[in-house]
């Protein structure tokens, strides 16, 4: 397969996922803190570089504070900041009190590729449903960190349909894409409930599914309002349309990207992409 | 049928929620405004004030790095009109960056408008004002020096007290200014001889009764004995020069700036020029007649005491009560 050789013969150092600017914590740093670094930077996991064995541990990722939060509903206990969320989240565990970041890291191995590699071997990890790759130099130090994003990036760049004519069809044409189940949802599900499957099945999406094309999720203004002078754990409370649209709001995020039958694979890419 | 993926990027911005640009939730400016004539704040507020401090806390180190030029100030034991003196002196904030050695409560007759008008600019300007934590922030202390107390009379019972308390125990611990002046609250620990032990200590705790944390906020420098020997006031020990030099040599520090000791000057170096205590409450407890300062570093790194006497109002308003008799049920 021609799409396999471009891999094969790209080495990992050209593809600058994290674009020079790596953020990483150190393991003395407190859960909360590390937590912080992962929303400021509005990035799903960090690597975590462990002081004392000189080494990376692993990544620590946003799920973990998914699975606080989840926690946290079932107790019933109201948080209001992110520090209650991480306080009372760790006591999910036996030790609470030895819930280190380091702790937290080690159920995201760092498995990393040196600088050098060809790509493929990165595109293979990736394949396998591990988010991101570490690229160390031959010091061991980390220079970047490949992700499915950059990825894709990198084929929207360099791959045209001649290398890839599947590009070019519908994704409802591409027997192989799209085969695995879905774990979809109604809209009427409150959020906290696609919170806790996601935190559950492990998964890196949830579908909300609409039998009669009326996604539609609107959030008045006092409820709006509410939340942003109150933010908690609350919100999680109205369904999931309306939770979106509290978010949307308040982040003036990019609107939520669908992709239909229609769509091509290229046009959906540059989509997500734009 | 129409679907939407719910993915993690969304997580994500549902959590930034919960860092809330300040200036939305809180009117900070109404909130100094207010405070600066000598007001409480409702207990909402202060509740909301210590929450967004602790978030802004949790990402300041224990070891706080400072730039040139900055105006170092000590303790103020809850003299709030001689904190609005410090102000007018030294320059007002942002216009002037200020470095707070700890012990903002306890003692004086306004510890709560004190804590949280530093608090208020803190948020207002965190870049501009750094705050350490001294031994006077802790719940222990205040119980027994006046903060509790003075909390319970305001506010009728003791929730602010425990806010307060809790954002105590996020507070750095020390502070370098341009790579070479070391600061810190009390002194120095036997137990962290390099700042990069004090770097990697957990400081998010009460203050404990031993070890590198408590050393830090309790210790006092002695001209008169070398070493390091058990300190009187219970907590902490005495350093003398050769510690001092010992410490300057390896940390590459060529200063020590610390508080805790009054000074009826309101300052005193020791050491050949290489430690310095700064006192910042005039006439502390309202009787000893004290002088106090403030230590204004320029761009150059020079250093000048500005000193000062208590301030005019700091003379007249004392409330009714006497604040060190108050004590809580129980005794630690």
């Amino acid at each position: 397969m021609p799409i396999e050789r471009i891999f094969a013969s790209q080495k990992v150092d050209s593809l600058h996922g994290t674009k020079n600017k790596i953020v990483q914590v150190d393991s003395n740093a407190i859960p909360a803190q590390a937590f912080n670094v992962l929303i400021d930077n509005r990035i799903q996991s960090v690597p975590v570089y462990d002081l004392v064995a000189n080494k990376y541990s692993g990544f620590l990722d946003i799920r973990d504070l998914v699975s606080f939060t989840v926690f946290i509903n079932d107790n019933n206990v109201q948080a209001q900041t992110l520090l209650d969320i991480v306080n009372f989240g760790v006591k999910m565990f036996k030790h609470p009190t030895d819930v280190s970041i380091t702790y937290l890291s080690r159920r995201n191995p760092f498995n990393s590729v040196t600088l050098g590699s060809p790509l493929l071997k990165v595109v293979e990890i990736l394949s396998k449903g591990t988010h991101r790759v570490p690229i160390v130099d031959e010091n061991n130090k980390l220079v970047d960190i490949i992700s499915q994003s950059s990825i894709i990036s990198f084929i929207e760049k360099n791959i045209g349909v001649d290398i890839l004519p599947s590009l070019d069809k519908k994704i409802s044409e591409l027997k192989d894409l799209g085969v695995s189940p879905v774990t979809s949802v109604t809209t009427n599900v409150k959020a906290i409930d696609v919170f806790r499957l996601m935190d559950t099945h492990q998964r890196s999406g949830v579908a909300i599914v609409d039998e009669n094309n009326k996604l539609v999720g609107t959030i008045s203004s006092e409820d709006l309002k509410l939340f942003i002078n109150n933010p908690s754990t609350d919100v999680l409370q109205l369904t999931i349309m309306k939770f979106l649209s509290c978010i949307r709001q308040l982040n003036n995020s990019e609107s939520i990207h669908c992709a239909t039958g229609h769509d091509t694979r290229q046009g959906y890419q540059y989509y997500r992409y734009s | 049928m129409t679907v939407i993926i719910i993915t993690y990027r969304i997580v994500v911005d549902y959590f930034k929620s919960f860092i809330v640009d300040i200036k939305m939730s809180l009117n900070l400016d109404h909130c100094i405004e207010k405070l600066q004539k000598c007001e409480i704040l409702s207990e909402t507020t202060v509740k909301e004030i210590t929450d967004r401090m602790k978030e802004i806390l949790i990402n300041e180190a224990n070891v706080q790095s400072i730039r040139a030029p900055v105006t170092v100030v000590g303790d103020v034991h809850g003299q709030f009109y001689d904190v609005l003196e410090i102000f007018k002196i030294g320059g007002k904030c942002p216009d002037t960056n200020y470095l707070f050695l700890g012990d903002y409560v306890d003692r004086g007759y306004h510890s709560v408008e004190t804590i949280t008008l530093l608090s208020c600019l803190k948020l207002r300007y965190p870049s501009r004002v750094t705050l350490l934590r001294g031994n006077h922030e802790s719940r222990q202390i205040t119980q027994v020096y006046g903060f509790y107390g003075e909390c319970m009379r305001k506010y009728g019972n003791a929730n602010v007290w425990k806010y307060f308390t809790e954002m105590f125990d996020y507070l750095p611990v020390a502070a370098i200014i341009e790579d070479n002046i070391y600061c810190v609250h009390g002194g120095l620990s036997p137990s962290a001889p390099s700042i990069d032990q004090i770097r990697v200590l957990d400081r998010f705790q009460e203050v404990p009764h031993e070890g590198p944390l408590a050393d830090l906020m309790w210790s006092d420098p002695d001209p008169d004995r070398d070493g390091f020997v058990e300190s009187q006031r219970g907590a902490g020990y005495t350093f003398g020069q050769d510690t001092v030099a010992k410490f300057l040599q390896i940390n590459k520090m060529h200063h020590i700036l610390r508080a805790h000791q009054m000074c009826m000057d309101g300052y005193q170096v020791l050491f050949k020029r290489t430690l310095s205590t700064i006192w910042s409450a005039p006439n502390y407890s309202y009787r000893c007649g004290n002088m106090a300062s403030i230590l204004e570093i320029n761009e150059s790194s020079e250093h000048y005491f500005n000193t000062y006497s208590a301030a005019p109002e700091s003379l007249h308003n004392k409330p009714q009560q006497d604040t060190t008799k108050e004590l809580p049920d129980y005794f630690l």
